[in-house]
């Protein structure tokens, strides 16, 4: 027992410390990249240096932390910036499907009857479709070129949902015939106050558990949509288009590869040690699709 | 058992129509006047746009072209590719052994790390080695997947020279490392839930009867335990299926296999949308008859399993 107790932390305090590093450039990426002594806007960058020297794909060096990239932009910088795409996917799609599910999911299981079969049917259709093939259909052929950070997370959101709302409606289900819920209602409780006082908070700790962990494997599902041309667009820093712009130099320059998978694989890390310490594992099945 | 069977196939059967229906309206019968968009940039006359409109049926009401759509599916014609000017059928025919291939081996990977491994760290849980397992696990799920399959390539392949890097020219052999490298993460959740059945199996009272008999608690795990934490396996395999469709469209980059995935990618790039919807109906067939066995295979396996569905 002991021994249980102590592991819990330990766990988190490892997603704490990851998530705290990532969520740290993606709120203030120009603090953190001003400790770096490189270009300071990910940017600006330059094929030569002032000397005339190419600095194109440079190894990293007490200059450039994280060496320089194809364009000769400043690596550290760019993967500081990259942050903040990468955690909007992760931690937004998952706010995003946690709502929307947890209001479908309760509205269903509260009301039953034609509202629940409908909202059953529709995720079992969802369902039906590969995350993977869904969104590159979503991508390709109905949402045309313009991939913007919010555009991707609303196309993760709309094939993710139904599992969140599975969750919450069997969590109804289970506490509508309880007792106290009889008592709230003789006590004059409208159906909505009993939602959000009762139902929801009992739903919450399996679907947020849910959710977390689904934010993790969601920042990996994104890099490997960049890296076959689905990615958000040129505009917005991103580790997956780092990654897809390194991928012929991974021999030559390996750094170009590593730093960024690094900090992908540490916020990805990060959001399923956080799911694992809500006790996720036995959810983490369902997630992927 | 046959009613099930029955109720169940006529369920994915529907599901798979409701998703031909939506993937109809938001392709074909949605965006603008097709007919323009196959004249394309020249100017039309009113009547060029109605032959155009009346050859491919474009006059007709949407429920008529959905049938027609739908009718087409069931004959197995998914369309023609824009870029390759080929039945998107055969496409599909030529890439699908290579994919079956390497999701069949990623199957028998996972299945086989999941088991060794999760039952031996069930025996040990809370101990160093449960602990190692569960960070290795994390690691493999949050890893991309390119970045492993890159390395691998590079070490196994390249620096060790064990096994061939890219294409399929030799055999099963070169489905080796694409295959490990698309296991892992799926590998990784198989292990956790071994795991926790395993433990939850641990402490159950026919386990106990076994011990208690006298066997090894190597038999006793073997045979007793693994056994019955292998059931929710079988349903783990059908939602695998779906998450593999993913990863191999990554790891067939990667190791330039000419499966599904690299069809898919090139599709992407050409944006060659015949395909894309082809592929997309015919993936979410396959998943779906996947699912259904799976479902099926799992009731005949435990027949404990109420059939409510």
């Amino acid at each position: 027992m002991t021994r249980q107790r102590r592991r819990l932390p330990l766990r988190l305090r490892l997603s704490f410390c990851l998530l705290g590093v990532i969520g740290m450039c993606a709120v203030a990426p120009g603090v953190v990249v001003a400790v770096a002594p490189g270009a300071p806007s990910p940017s600006e960058c330059s094929l030569r240096a002032a000397d005339g020297t190419y600095r194109d794909r440079l190894a990293p060096s007490a200059e450039h932390w994280f060496g320089t990239d194809v364009q000769g932009c400043d690596s550290f910088s760019r993967v500081v910036y990259g942050a903040r795409h990468s955690v909007l996917i992760g931690a937004g799609t998952s706010l995003l499907v946690l709502t929307l599910g947890m209001v479908l999911g309760v509205a269903a299981g509260w009301r039953g009857g034609r509202l629940d079969a409908f909202v059953r049917r529709a995720g079992d259709v969802v369902l039906g479709v590969p995350l993977a093939i869904g969104m590159i259909f979503l991508l390709t052929l109905v949402l045309g070129g313009r991939r913007s950070t919010l555009v991707m997370v609303l196309a993760f959101a709309s094939l993710l949902w139904p599992t969140v709302a599975r969750l919450a409606r069997a969590a109804t289900l289970t506490i509508k015939p309880v007792s106290f819920i009889e008592a709230a209602r003789a006590a004059g409780a409208s159906d909505l106050g009993i939602c959000m006082r009762h139902v929801v908070p009992t739903a919450l700790p399996a679907v947020a558990a849910f959710s977390s962990s689904m934010a993790g494997l969601l920042i990996g599902a994104e890099a490997s949509l960049s890296y076959i041309g689905l990615g958000v667009d040129r505009s917005v820093v991103s580790w997956g288009q780092m990654l897809d712009a390194a991928q012929p130099y991974f021999v030559q320059s390996p750094h170009l590869l590593l730093f960024p998978s690094f900090f992908l694989a540490a916020a990805s890390a990060g959001f399923l040690l956080l799911g694992e310490s809500f006790g996720a594992q036995h959810l983490t099945l369902d997630q992927r699709r | 058992m046959f009613r099930y069977v029955v109720r169940r196939s006529l369920g994915a059967c529907v599901t798979f129509l409701a998703s031909t229906a939506i993937v109809f309206l938001l392709t074909v019968a949605l965006p603008g006047d097709p007919a323009r968009a196959i004249a394309g940039q020249r100017r039309v006359s009113e009547a060029t746009r109605a032959a155009l409109s009346a050859r491919y049926g474009l006059d007709e009401p949407v429920w008529r072209q959905y049938l027609a759509f739908v009718g087409r599916l069931l004959r197995g014609d998914l369309g023609e590719s824009y870029a390759a000017r080929r039945p998107v059928a055969s496409i599909l025919a030529e890439a699908l052994p290579t994919t079956f291939t390497l999701v069949g081996l990623t199957i028998v990977i996972e299945v086989f790390l999941a088991l060794t491994i999760g039952a031996a760290v069930a025996r040990r849980s809370g101990r160093h080695v449960d602990h190692l397992v569960l960070a290795l696990c994390v690691a493999a799920l949050s890893m991309p997947l390119f970045l492993v399959g890159s390395l691998l390539q590079r070490w196994v392949g390249v620096g060790l020279g064990w096994l061939p890097v890219a294409g399929t020219d030799a055999g099963l052999g070169s489905y080796v490392l694409p295959a490990c490298t698309l296991a892992l993460p799926g590998a990784a959740i198989a292990i956790r839930m071994v795991r926790i059945e395993s433990i939850r199996q641990l402490s159950a009272a026919h386990v106990q009867t076994a011990r208690s008999k006298g066997l090894r608690e190597r038999t006793v795990v073997r045979r007793h335990v693994v056994r019955n934490a292998a059931v929710p396996f079988i349903s783990f395999v059908g939602l695998e299926v779906g998450a593999l469709a993913g990863g191999a469209i990554v790891v067939e980059r990667v190791f330039n296999l000419p499966g599904v995935g690299q069809a898919i990618a090139e599709a992407i790039r050409q944006r060659d949308n015949a395909l894309i919807i082809g592929f997309t109906l015919a993936i979410i067939a396959v998943y779906l008859l996947v699912d259904m066995l799976v479902d099926i295979a799992a009731v005949v396996a435990n027949p404990r399993i109420e059939l409510s569905a």
